[in-house]
């Protein structure tokens, strides 16, 4: 066994049980064929659990990464790489240097990476939601499987799709101001 | 569609559409969008510059980041106001779950507090400008 992979079973021995159990199933994972698996996303359910942030895709040694159009595309796989691998501090760091009208792509990750924009909408217009769920406590039970549009804790229409009771509802003039949700089949 | 369980629900609005149930999830890294959702929002948001793929609970999705409008509703009778973030989210019409509010590009832009109330009916979410 080398030195390399003795350090990481050392330092994995001293995790918690459940650590230790997510650090075998993500490295059985990527094994598990023997080929290197593609990064993804986190997934938004729950966050694999690690002891420290992940590691960012290496850079070549010497690869220039001051944006012209000529290596765009290679600083686009980069920026992708690491927001896929949820290095977005990096990739933000990244597109913050990056001028714009460089290339498509990188416009859109300067675009998507941007820090959102937040600003107060008017009067709240949410209505009576405790009239609402209240309904939805007592009547979900008969809606399995279905939407339901509701307004102030009645009932305006119910349908499996969402666009065609929104279809419905806009032709009978009851869209605005409604609540949409879907009730699954084991309730909300 | 999926059935799922929504532990923190928000309710919210996408783009222009009628207000909904998203789910608070402050371990996800993006906001989510699916389904029906996200194809109705197709022609306001934009055909995708660059896809993606996102692991999650349901399986591996494809998908990609948009700016999408999604606004915080508040109650009438002195409730506050509606708050509206410029959000970024993972677009996927592959997406069967809830409509997730994420870390990034939304949750990280704003300040939010959870009452979960000592009887039902009474929780409370509570939102307001970051700056």
């Amino acid at each position: 066994m080398n030195e390399l992979l003795k350090k990481a079973i050392d330092k994995i021995r001293v995790l918690p049980d459940a650590e230790q159990n997510a650090m075998a199933a993500l490295m059985l994972e990527r094994l598990a064929d023997g080929r290197q698996r593609d990064k993804t996303f986190g997934h938004p359910w729950i966050s694999p659990l690690r002891s420290r942030p992940p590691e960012p895709p290496e850079v070549s040694e010497g690869e220039d990464l001051e944006a012209t159009p000529e290596n765009a595309e290679r600083i686009s796989r980069h920026i992708k790489a690491l927001v896929e691998a949820s290095c977005v501090p990096e990739a933000r760091r990244i597109v913050s240097e990056i001028r714009p009208g460089v290339s498509e792509k990188l416009d859109y990750w300067k675009k998507v990476l941007a820090k959102p924009v937040a600003r107060l909408a008017g009067p709240g217009s949410g209505g009576d939601m405790r009239k609402d769920m209240m309904w939805i406590e007592n009547n979900a039970d008969d809606y399995k499987g279905r939407w339901v549009a509701l307004r102030n804790g009645v009932l305006l229409g119910n349908h499996e799709s969402r666009v065609e009771l929104r279809q419905i509802l806009r032709q009978s003039g009851k869209l605005e101001k409604s609540f949409f949700v879907w009730i699954g089949n084991g309730g909300l | 569609m999926r059935s799922w369980r929504v532990t923190v629900a928000v309710r919210c609005r996408i783009e222009r559409l009628e207000s909904s149930l998203a789910l608070l999830d402050t371990g996800a890294e993006w906001s989510v969008i699916g389904g029906d959702i996200a194809a109705e929002i197709r022609d306001e948001i934009g055909q995708p510059i660059e896809s993606s793929r996102m692991r999650t609970h349901l399986g591996s999705i494809d998908g990609s980041l948009h700016h999408v409008n999604i606004t915080l509703l508040a109650g009438e009778e002195d409730s506050g106001d509606d708050l509206t973030v410029e959000t970024t989210s993972f677009v996927s019409e592959e997406w069967e779950g809830p409509v997730v509010l994420g870390y990034r590009g939304f949750l990280e832009r704003i300040r939010f507090a959870l009452n979960p109330g000592v009887v039902p009916g009474e929780q409370i979410f509570y939102f307001g400008l970051a700056e």
